[in-house]
């Protein structure tokens, strides 16, 4: 079996979600199939600037092929754009100028999977909302696999991505709730689905007395890995703790390992260590109290898998589904939705040992039952042969209609932000509550 | 802040947030997160204070009216003109090259016979007038204009220190609303609930006060005596024994004395007649509540 996986950056140094899962899949997948990865030049995911060579390269033993971004993104453009096909009433045409402003727009690589489709039996497209997934399921709706990384922001409200939803062979979700998302947007029940997410690897050699040594932080301390963005909650993760040490326990400390984006603040149970290397994270972990995850917006925290791994409970925040949900269905963590909620989790947490292994113990059985790569390969591979099989038996595509010129011009759409504030919120806990009291939920 | 103990193996973590949600509300009385507390000081505060004293929607039109009354863009000083000098031959110039230097001579030729219709020296007089007030006015507007952008910039620091103050104190005047209300309603359950104990201890000692004494009926008993069981028929049967036992040679006050001097010979008189000591008892005592009987050593003693 040929897989070509498509997606916006590709590289070994490069740290995205996205990107990093689409890397992961793909080499995982190299062990049973031919995988190629087509991608574009670009590295830097705010303008797409042509900064790699175009032609073939090879990654980790992938080979990638990389196709030159046509136009760099200009951010004033795309900030208009967004306001208004997220704010106001728009057309078709407005939303496809959106996808073009926001780039990568690579024609290249699209007519590249135009003219060689019959040299790939699937094509795995990662996120749903870029110029190469819109236009590359358009040209080969019937090999095209989805894997939508989608949160509850606005684009997931515009029309045009409806089609590109309901007319994939099959959609791998991350989470539950991002498939509850997807089909209360586009309908897509018809559409062949499962929640498989990424697996993680964690060492057998994580050492806490090294990091110790290492650093010098000693003591119980609370842990955030990830990009130092206030997009990713931590202005509020930030006030949070210092009102915390202030007012019920300065004994914590705060650990952040991550490349900064926003001004950290000057704290002295705040101890920023830039990015560090994948053994330096895990030796964190192992020497980590508790997981903070302060983010509102996630399709998948491979941080808080990767945690529960390494047997380390999890703090997470409440208002963001898709981490709430995950963690009531791993039992592995507390959340929070305001300061009060933040400081009595947190200090349960601190003061309960016996919680924090109960909690732990559990995360660890919620990821080897569904985060191992052994679960995940399985899980890809039995969606690949469904769809072989459906193959074989003839299987047509059922065309999604592509408006015209004057449909396209018409102001017919709502905006975006409207249609996603309106999706019901929460975390899909269905099959907990069904499976809760039995066992543990055999679905992640 | 107190500790959390999970008792069982198993974890619920939703129910652990119910506990810890609970615990949250114990302590606020109200279980309002922090958005309800901006959205009630946003949007409801009627509901919690005065509006005779408070606006509701106070920091809307102070929003509002900031936002009305702040420059959209501060006023620059204007670029003044290039400067110009008016002489007396100002108006006979040409700026035309060698023409305008023939066309200048030719003026100043002619300048008499220009004098017999008009005096041009006023003009330029009134000229150089004018030039000194313009000078003047660009001045005085360009200084007006860079005291009027500091004024501006440290007016716009100070709405803002201003409005988030005042939004502070409105958050901070909602949630001591609510505090007001929740302890409002605590003073009415705690005084609900003394009033209840107070009817309720009304009508024990009631129930206390018409029980009969098993001790003194027992003695009575003991005695032959019937016990009546009320005080009423106990007064009247005093007043009615007493009347019986007058004896007409020793007056009554005698008697009375007799008895309170001699409180000895009153037991031993008691010890002889069961139905006297009891009245005897209860006279002295000046009551007729039972725990005073029953505490009585002369009683006790039977």
């Amino acid at each position: 079996m040929k897989l070509a996986v498509v997606v916006q950056r590709y590289g070994a140094d490069l740290n995205g979600g996205a990107e990093l899962h689409a890397r992961y899949i793909a080499e995982r997948l190299a062990k049973q199939a031919d995988v190629e990865v087509l991608t574009t030049c670009a590295r830097d995911y705010i303008t797409w600037r042509n900064e790699l060579p175009p032609g073939t390269d090879s990654v980790n033993g992938i080979l990638v092929k990389r196709f030159k971004v046509s136009r760099e993104r200009k951010p004033s453009d795309f900030g208009n754009i967004s306001d208004h096909v997220f704010g106001s009433v728009h057309s078709i045409a407005d939303e496809l100028k959106w996808l073009r402003a926001e780039g990568p727009t690579s024609p290249e690589l699209i007519d590249y999977l135009h003219q060689h489709q019959n040299q790939y039996d699937y094509v795995i497209f990662f996120s749903y909302r870029y110029y190469h997934t819109y236009h590359g399921i358009g040209a080969i709706p019937k090999k095209a696999i989805l894997v939508p990384t989608a949160e509850r922001d606005p684009a997931l409200g515009l029309a045009i991505f409806k089609p590109t939803f309901r007319s994939v062979r099959a959609v791998m979700y991350n989470s539950h709730e991002e498939k509850f998302l997807i089909h209360k947007v586009s309908e897509n029940q018809h559409v062949p689905g499962v929640v498989v997410g990424v697996g993680s690897e964690v060492p057998d050699t994580a050492n806490r007395e090294r990091f110790q040594s290492r650093t010098g932080i000693t003591g119980s301390f609370l842990l955030y890995v990830g990009r130092i963005d206030e997009n990713k909650g931590c202005a509020e993760m930030f006030d949070y703790f210092e009102r915390y040490s202030s007012q019920v326990s300065n004994k914590l400390k705060l650990v952040l390992i991550g490349s900064p984006v926003m001004t950290i603040p000057k704290h002295p149970n705040i101890r920023h260590l830039g990015f560090v290397t994948e053994e330096e994270k895990y030796d964190a972990m192992s020497a980590a109290t508790v997981l903070l995850m302060p983010s509102y917006f996630e399709s998948l925290s491979m941080v808080t898998i990767e945690a529960w791994a390494m047997h380390l409970p999890v703090i997470v925040n409440g208002k963001c589904d898709v981490l709430r949900g995950q963690a009531i269905r791993a039992n592995g963590g507390l959340y929070y939705e305001s300061y009060s909620e933040f400081a009595e989790s947190l200090h349960a947490l601190e003061t309960d040992q016996d919680l924090r292994l109960k909690l732990a113990r559990d995360g660890r059985r919620y990821y080897e039952h569904h985060y191992t790569w052994d679960v995940i390969e399985q899980k890809y591979m039995s969606m690949l042969d469904k769809l072989q099989a459906a193959d074989r038996k003839g299987y047509e595509t059922i065309p999604e209609n592509r408006p015209g010129w004057f449909e396209r011009h018409k102001r017919l759409c709502k905006p975006a932000r409207d249609i996603v504030d309106k999706l019901p919120t929460g975390p899909v806990l269905d099959s907990v509550k069904k499976s809760r009291g039995k066992s543990l939920s055999n679905n992640p | 802040m107190s500790e959390f103990k999970i008792q069982s193996d198993r974890v619920d973590v939703e129910q652990i947030m119910g506990q810890i949600r609970a615990r949250i509300k114990d302590k606020r009385g109200v279980d309002y997160t922090e958005d309800q507390i901006r959205e009630l000081a946003d949007v409801k505060l009627e509901r919690f204070l005065d509006p005779k004293n408070v606006r509701s929607d106070l920091l809307k039109h102070y929003r509002q009216n900031k936002q009305k009354d702040a420059p959209t863009q501060l006023i620059r000083p204007p670029i003044s003109p290039e400067s110009y000098d008016v002489d007396p031959d100002v108006i006979y110039r040409s700026s035309r090259g060698i023409a305008g230097k023939l066309l200048y001579g030719l003026r100043r030729l002619l300048k008499p016979i220009l004098k017999l219709f008009f005096n041009p020296d006023m003009i330029v007089h009134i000229l150089a007038i004018q030039k000194a007030q313009i000078d003047w006015m660009v001045d005085t507007h360009v200084e007006l204009s860079e005291r009027f952008e500091k004024i501006a910039t440290a007016r716009v620091e100070l709405d803002a220190l201003t409005y988030e103050v005042l939004n502070n104190l409105v958050v901070e005047m909602t949630r001591l609303s609510i505090d007001v209300k929740n302890h409002k309603m605590r003073v009415e359950s705690v005084a609900a609930r003394l009033d209840f104990d107070e009817r309720r201890a009304r009508a024990l000692e009631q129930v206390v006060a018409y029980r009969p004494n098993p001790r003194k009926s027992s003695a009575e008993n003991a005695n032959g005596v019937k016990d009546d069981g009320g005080d009423g028929s106990q007064v009247r049967r005093r007043r009615r024994r007493r009347r019986g036992r007058r004896r007409p040679d020793i007056p009554t006050t005698e008697v009375k004395e007799t008895a309170a001097s001699e409180p000895q010979a009153t037991s031993e008189r008691a010890s002889t007649d069961g139905e006297k000591t009891g009245d005897s008892v209860n006279a002295s005592d000046g009551s007729s509540r039972p725990s005073v009987t029953e505490n009585s050593p002369d009683t006790s003693e039977q």
